[in-house]
Order: structure tokens, then sequence, then C-alpha cells
């Protein structure tokens, strides 16, 4: 499903990288064995929450920081070994770093300049990369002169600058305030197709992620949870974790039951409801687990039955484009279920009322844990 | 995010790291150039004290105590006894009483300076800080010498006295006890009120309002909820003023006019006038050690939590 | 009216007077001062006209003008030493990593300023004569470099702490080896802290009287030496004139160091 075209050439190849900040044997462990490949022209996302390593796997990338055990290649070369300044990667900072004492065009063409480039192709080059983030009327500004939203593109235009094989962007739009967020995101996602350099984009935003990303990879604890296309992500979620992380759900405890003869899983609810599942492919034995089930893909139906979940309505919260249903089932869990409004007629339930849920089919998924 | 980066100076402050090689070298002008040219003159202080003066200045390569003795006792010229002598006791009594009196002082009047300051809008503050600060960086002995100028007998205090018909004759104010008291609150008064702004500018002014919603009055207040939360800005500030009024040198050679003595003075005196430099050395010494206890027990003091958010 | 209560409420009665008491006291005395060395007489109770003939003296005495060459000779070659050794200080102590041991390495350069001066003063004295130096210009720099270290320190480094590691970051993520990062990066990016270090340090060198006093060899009087000297033989105006013109040295250095430190701070 998250099989890449096979003509993509692999642009950073992470092998089994640790990072362990203090003394290997007893220090604080950021990143356990770390793999991960990322395709060359890609737009590629690290989610996770604050603290999850996500970060700390850009700074070894870019060369901050330096590995604890494993290898980073770029291009099929082991890079680990390089200082930042040897590496043909380059970094937006989450607070843009732009040098206060430099104009926006002496900061754009900074890199160049330390690259050795002469003068005039550095300035020239500079000029394209200030017109690509449409700010070349600014050139000659200070980088204190601008709106955030302004440096943020020059920042953008400074790491471009020097060509780079693979741009890492570190939270870049999280300074921003929600409305420049949205209209940066389509910058972002516009001028990664145009240059076409692989993009590494560090956020701990779900739908920033989802909106922006080619592929993205969930970590949490210092581990990569999954790495999936967005919709993936979404609908077939590992585990528990990236169940919760992304969107809202319901996670429901159940028993194992069997196999159907279409490939599905037979689960059965605290309640003794038994419907079918999705397997993950990591392969089930009997016994506990849970699946995971998004609001909008429960159905209020009037009949019972199998493959179908009964409760009691305990609450209706209206949201506007939805009605939130919250159901209470005798396994004495809680249920979501979202209505779009425009279907009004399908939620003429009202609180103390048994109701009956069916599952779009094939929107169960078996958890991994 | 700064997740990775936090992990890191978590363990950072833990410091187990030794020196890097780059460190040291970069460290190693300043910490030998102060090793060699201070630790070293502080350690022939030491090993001073404990020597015999010189006939003519200098001192005999002799062990003896006899510094640390003459502070209290006397030793009678013929019968060789000790005799108790409270005149050098005196000099280090008056050191202690001046540089409290000095220190009280400044609280007095350095709280409500910086009180005052803390409650000024943004924009205000930095000016009446800069205002608090710029006199520190003024010539010390210039301001000791302008304090005299108008203390004098024939300064502008008494002249405008005599002048308006108040008195009739000079108050006698310079070269007193009271004239060096008040060059050492001069000389340090900033002092006390820098740490004390700085604590009371951190100081959450909701605490206030949420102590008067708890039925307390204005000077209850101050006395439970502020003067509590900014302790270690006035035992910082108390310690600045103290620490160098004890060991003051100009105020009391000016003010005092040579003639009421403070350590500073009794120490600057053996290496000057006097050429016993094993009793200068310990006079020293005991300042040294003054100061060293003062400032263990400030350290000692417990950090206070971090302010209410 | 919760809100007027409560700032009422921080005004405690007598706070401003005693305020207003504390600027008086630490301004009058310099102010008085400096109002009359513009004196025509000798008189203190009688205004004799404005003049600048005090200045005049004062600039015409050879004794003054040695002093004032001694003063910023020793001055200039201190400060420039103290803010160098600060400045590499500083460099290892707020950008290298920590270290076992950084807590007494900075109790060590700040250890000028913890030891009462009077006790670094006769410490030099007795060590300079120990290990055969002879007094004079030299041991005079000797000691205010030392002492001044602290002084250029503490600007730079809280310059330095204020400046986060992301731009040096950023600086090599562009292809600035170490070298260029510090050069075209930090450098700039400290420099109204060096700068305020080194006005500080300058001003600390050029007013310094205890240290001086006791190691100035023959021939090294430096202007507060001078003052203290003419002090001692009795108050004359020339002594208001002279004072008032470090006052405004210090003023000026001051006023400056100040500005550079906050207009570049952004």
């Amino acid at each position: 499903m998250s099989q890449p075209p096979s003509v993509q050439r692999t642009a950073i190849c992470i092998d089994k990288v640790c990072k362990v900040y203090g003394p290997p044997d007893s220090g604080v462990v950021a990143l356990h064995e770390v793999d991960l490949t990322i395709y060359d022209n890609e737009f590629f996302t690290l989610l996770g929450p604050s603290g999850c390593g996500k970060t700390t796997l850009l700074h070894l990338i870019a060369g901050f920081e330096d590995v604890t055990a494993g290898t980073i290649r770029l291009f099929g070369k082991d890079i680990v070994s390089l200082p930042p300044n040897k590496r043909p990667i380059n970094t937006v900072f989450q607070h843009y770093a732009l040098f206060p004492h430099m104009s926006v065009l002496e900061n754009v063409a900074f890199g160049l300049k330390m690259k050795s480039v002469a003068a005039d192709t550095a300035q020239a080059r500079a000029q394209e990369m200030l017109e690509l983030v449409q700010l070349q009327q600014f050139s000659h500004r200070m980088p204190n002169e601008l709106s955030g939203g302004q440096q943020q593109r020059v920042a953008v235009a400074r790491a471009l600058a020097p060509h780079p094989k693979v741009l890492l962007l570190d939270e870049p739009l999280s300074a921003l305030d929600l409305k420049l967020r949205q209209s940066m995101r389509d910058e972002l996602k516009r001028i990664q197709k145009t240059t076409g350099i692989t993009f590494i984009f560090v956020t701990h935003d779900q739908e920033e992620a989802l909106t922006l990303s080619d592929r993205i990879a969930v970590i949490e604890s210092g581990e990569i949870q999954q790495v999936a296309v967005p919709k993936e992500l979404y609908e077939a979620p590992r585990n528990r974790f990236v169940a919760k992380f992304i969107g809202d759900v319901n996670l429901i405890d159940i028993e194992i039951d069997d196999m159907t003869d279409n490939g599905l899983v037979r689960v059965r609810t605290k309640s003794g409801d038994l419907i079918e599942a999705v397997p993950n492919g990591s392969g089930h034995k009997c016994g506990p687990g849970h699946v995971a089930i998004r609001p909008e893909r429960l159905n209020v139906t009037r009949k019972g039955g199998d493959g179908i979940l009964t409760g009691r309505v305990r609450e209706l919260i209206y949201l506007g484009t939805d009605t939130q249903i919250i159901v209470e089932t005798e396994g004495s869990y809680e249920l979501t279920v979202r209505v779009q409004n425009a279907h009004q007629s399908h939620v003429d339930v009202s609180p103390g009322d048994i109701v009956h849920l069916r599952p779009d089919a094939g929107t169960v998924q078996l958890l991994a844990d | 995010m700064a997740g990775g980066i936090n992990l890191q100076t978590n363990w950072s402050t833990k410091a187990s790291n030794s020196i890097s090689g780059k460190q040291f070298l970069q460290l190693f002008p300043a910490m030998a150039a102060i090793s060699f040219f201070l630790i070293g003159p502080l350690t022939f202080i030491l090993i001073y004290s404990f020597l015999t003066p010189g006939t003519y200045g200098g001192v005999e390569w002799q062990f003896s105590t006899e510094s640390y003795l003459q502070f209290l006792f006397e030793r009678d010229l013929i019968t060789d006894e000790l005799i108790f002598e409270n005149a050098y006791l005196l000099v280090f009594l008056r050191s202690l009483v001046l540089a409290l009196i000095a220190t009280i002082s400044c609280l007095l009047i350095g709280f409500p300076t910086a009180f005052f300051i803390a409650t000024r809008s943004e924009h205000n503050r930095n000016m009446w800080v800069l205002l608090i600060t710029v006199p520190y960086w003024v010539n010390l002995l210039i301001r000791t010498v302008s304090m005299l100028f108008i203390l004098r007998d024939e300064g502008p205090i008494n002249a405008a006295l005599i002048g308006t018909g108040i008195i009739s004759e000079p108050i006698h104010m310079a070269y007193t006890n009271f004239a060096i008291g008040m060059g050492l609150i001069y000389s340090y008064l900033p002092f006390m009120v820098l740490p004390v702004y700085a604590s009371l500018e951190r100081f959450d002014f909701r605490l206030m309002k949420a102590a008067y919603d708890l039925y307390a009055g204005r000077w209850s207040i101050l006395l439970r909820v502020i003067l509590p939360v900014v302790k270690p800005g006035l035992i910082a500030g108390s310690l600045l003023v103290f620490i160098p009024c004890l060991g003051a040198f100009i105020a009391p050679d000016i003010l005092g006019g040579g003639k009421k003595l403070m350590i500073g003075n009794l120490i600057a005196m053996q290496f000057q006038a006097s050429r016993n430099w094993p009793f200068g050395s310990a006079a020293a010494m005991i300042l040294l050690t003054i100061v060293l206890i003062a400032l263990t027990v400030a350290a000692r003091q417990p950090r206070p939590g971090k302010e209410v958010a | 009216m919760m809100a007027g209560h409560a700032e009422k409420l921080k005004k405690f009665p007598g706070f401003l007077t005693v305020t207003i008491g504390c600027l008086v006291l630490l301004y009058a005395p310099m102010i008085v001062i400096s109002v009359y060395s513009f004196n025509a007489t000798r008189s203190i109770t009688k205004w004799g006209g404005f003049s600048l003939g005090w200045y005049a003296k004062v600039f015409a005495n050879p004794e003054i003008q040695r002093a004032t060459v001694n003063s910023l000779v020793i001055a200039v070659s201190a400060s420039t030493l103290a803010t160098l050794l600060a400045l590499l200080a500083a460099i290892a102590m707020v950008r290298g990593r920590a270290f076992r041991g950084q807590e007494g390495v900075y109790v060590l350069i700040n250890l000028p300023l913890l030891v009462p001066e009077i006790i670094s003063a006769v410490g030099s004295l007795i060590f300079f004569l120990a290990i055969g130096i002879s007094l004079g210009l030299m041991t005079v720099m000797i000691a205010h470099t030392i002492f001044c270290i602290p002084f250029a320190y503490l600007p730079i480094s809280a310059r330095l702490q204020g400046i986060e590691d992301h731009y040096e970051q950023a600086a090599r993520d562009l292809y600035a080896n170490a070298w260029q990062s510090f050069r075209y990066v930090l450098a700039p990016m400290m420099l109204p802290g060096i700068v305020s270090g080194y006005m500080l340090a300058f001003i600390i060198s050029l007013d310094d009287f205890i240290i001086t006093n006791m190691v100035a060899g023959p021939g090294a009087t430096t202007l507060p030496l001078a003052i203290y000297g003419m002090v001692r033989i009795g108050f004359t105006p020339e002594i208001n004139a002279i004072s008032t013109l470090m006052l405004l040295a210090s003023l000026v250095v001051v006023t400056l160091s100040y500005l550079i430190g906050r207009t570049k701070r952004n």
C-alpha cells in the first residue's frame, strides 16, 4: 500500500540509527533503532508529539548532533561523519534563525558565499530565490523589518539557494498565526513541486502533515510507529498511538474470534457484539486486542444483528456541520458517532434511545497492540 | 520542536563531561592570569601573615603567630607578658558597625526605591534603572570627594544653614563617623537597589491582588507576601553592600580624615607608613575570612522555588 | 473598580519620597561639585560668576597632563587585554558544552570582584616585590587587567547567552566552517556585548584608585592618584574642575556603552 513506484530513487536512508544523550549505556535515549527510507522528490513528514525524537532525527540528518549508532546515507553515500557544512542538506529553522545583522539578500546569499560561489553569481541566484518566494522587492530590508510570514519565506529562500539535495524544515509554520499558516502551506507545497527537492518536514500538527505530505512517519518515544501515505495513516492506523494521534477515533477492546473467508477477522466486543475487522498484516492470534473505527464511519440503523454495535444514546452534541452522538454500550465503553447534518433525517434519536450502529464495510481496523 | 534539545540541556546540567581541549585552550589565558596574579598574591598574604616583620619593612622568614596575637594583645616590652589591648579590636568593631549601619540604611532607602521603580511602566523602568546605575560608574574617589565637599565646615550645607541664620557655627560633619557612614551609603546604594529591583521586577503583582482579595491590608501584603518572595534580592543586595563597606578604604580615608580607621585603612597603613607587612597580612586574612563567612552564609540560604506563574 | 483599587494597592505612602531622596543623595554631591567648578571665586557662599578658569588651570598643570597620559595608556592596554581574555573565556563557558568544575572556573573568573579590593591591592604589592617585578606602569597594567576581567566578562557572556545557538547552526548548515561561522555570524552579533564589556573595563581601569595606589611605582601616577594627592593637601576649586571632567568622561563612556548594548539588541 505504501510502496512507492519502483523508479523512485532513495534520497536518504536511515539505518538502525540510535541517539543517546549522555553515556551510551546509562544516558537518555532519544531514538531507538530507527530505520527510514525517504525517496527523491518526496515531501516527507516526521510527525509526533513534542519530545518524541523527531527534531533529534532532523538534527542527526543535518549533522548538528552525532549519531550514537547506525548510519545515514544520502544518495548512497554515508554522511554520519560529515560536519553540517559538508552536507548538501539545508535547514529551515523553527524560528528562522535569520542573521539579524545581514540584509535579506545577504542572508539568502550566505550559503553561496560560504561555498565560494562568485559574488555576482551568488547575487543573481539569491535574487532568483527571492523571486521564487515572491520577496524580490524586499532584498535590501533587514530581517527585523519583515513580518513573520516574510521572514519565513526568506528562511526558505536562504535554505534553497545553495541547491541542497534535501531540505529540512523544523516546524517552520509553528510561529505563524493560523491564517498565515494555511497560506504558507500552499506556498511550501508549490515550492517543493517547482524545485523538485526532497523536503523533510517536522511537525506535531497532524492536519498540516496530512495536507502537505506525500508520506508521513509517525514517531513516538523515539520509535517509528508507522510510515504511510496520509490516507492510509488515517484509514488504516497500525496501532493505538497512531489511531489516537491522527484524527478522532473510537478504540474498542475486543477479543479476536477467528478469521473469515474473505480475509477479515471476526472480533467480539465486551458487550458481545460480533464485528468484522481488517487485519493489519502483522498476523493475529486469538485473544484480546483493539480495533479502531472513525466516528464518521458509524451509521445509525434501526435493526440490530450481525456486524452491528448496540448501545444507548447518552448525549447529542451539535457541531455545526455535524452532530456528534455519544453512545454508551453494555460493555461500558463509549462510542462516538458523527453524522452530517445534511442527513438530518438519520439523527432523529434522543438521549436514552437504544441505537444500533453499523460500521461501513472495511473501516474497522484491527490494531497491532 | 525543542524536545531533543531539552533532553540534551537537562543532561548537560549534570555535567559529567570533562572539559574539552578547545575549551581548556580558550579558558587558559584568563584562568592562568587570575591564578597567577590574584591567587598568587592571596597566597603571599597568607604566608606573610605568619612571618616576622623586617626592621625596615618587608619580612623575616621566621614563623610567628605574633601578628594575629597583636590584634588583641600588646606585649609588655620588659616582662614580655601579653596585655589585653582593644585598639585594633575597636577598628574591627567600627568597621562592622559602620558596615551594618550602611547596609541597613541602604535597605531602608533601597527597597522603597526599587519597589517604586518596579511599579513604573515598562518603558519608564529602564530610565529609572539607568538613573540608579550611572552614579556607580562615576569614579568612587570623585564621588567621595564630592561628598566631602558638601559636608565640609565651609561646604554648601553649612554655608546654607549659616546663611539662613539657623545656626551660627558650622556643624562638624566632615571627618566623623557620620561622614564615613554617609560616604559608605552613597558609594554602595546602587548595589542595593539593583538586585532588589531585579527580584521585584519578576514579582507577580497579581499576588498582591490575590492577598488583597483574601482580606490582607497593604502593609501586611508587604510583610507577608512581597518581602518573603523578594528575600533573595534583599540578601544579595545586603551582601553587595556589606562586603565592600567592610573593606572600604576610600570613604574612611577621605571622609574620616585618616582619624577614624576602618579595616581597609588599617591594612593599607601596614604596607605604607607603618611597614608591618605581617600584621597587615594578618588583618587582610581576617577581613577575607569574615567576607568568606558572609558569602557562605548567604550561599547557604535556600534558593526559592520558581516564581508562581 | 477592582483594577483601580489594585493599582492603588501598589502605591505605598512615602515610597515616592524615599525614591526622590535616594536620587538626591546619589546626584546632589556630584551636581554641586560640578556647579562650583564653574564658580569664578574660591568662595562657597558667593557666586562669583561663570568661569572656566579652574579648567584652564587643570589643563595647564603638567602633573595632571602626565597623569592623564598614564591613565589612558594603562586603561587602553588593560581593558584591551582583559576584553580579549574575557571573550575567549566567555565563548568556552557559554558556547562549549557543560563540563565538570565549570562552577569553579566561573568563580575563578569572577574572583577579582569577590575579593575586597584592598586585599587584592596589598597582595599584588607584596607579590610583585617578592617575584622581583619593580613597581611602575607595568605592575599597574597587570593588576588592572586582572581586576577588569570580570567586568568585561559579564556583559560579553550575557550577550552570548542571549544569542540562540540556532544562528551558528544555521551558519554551519549553510556551509560555513567553524571560523567562518564565528567571523560572519557570532562575532558581529556579539559585538555590542564586546564593546560594552570593553568600555566597562576601560572605566574601571580609568577610575581605579585603591589597587593603583598600592602598585604604582614612581612615574606611574594616574589621574585618581593625582586627585588624591591634591585632596590630601587641601580642597581647591581645581579639584572640582578635574572631578567634573572625570565625571563627564565616565558618563559619556557609560551612556555610550548602554546605548550600544541596547540599540542592537533585537
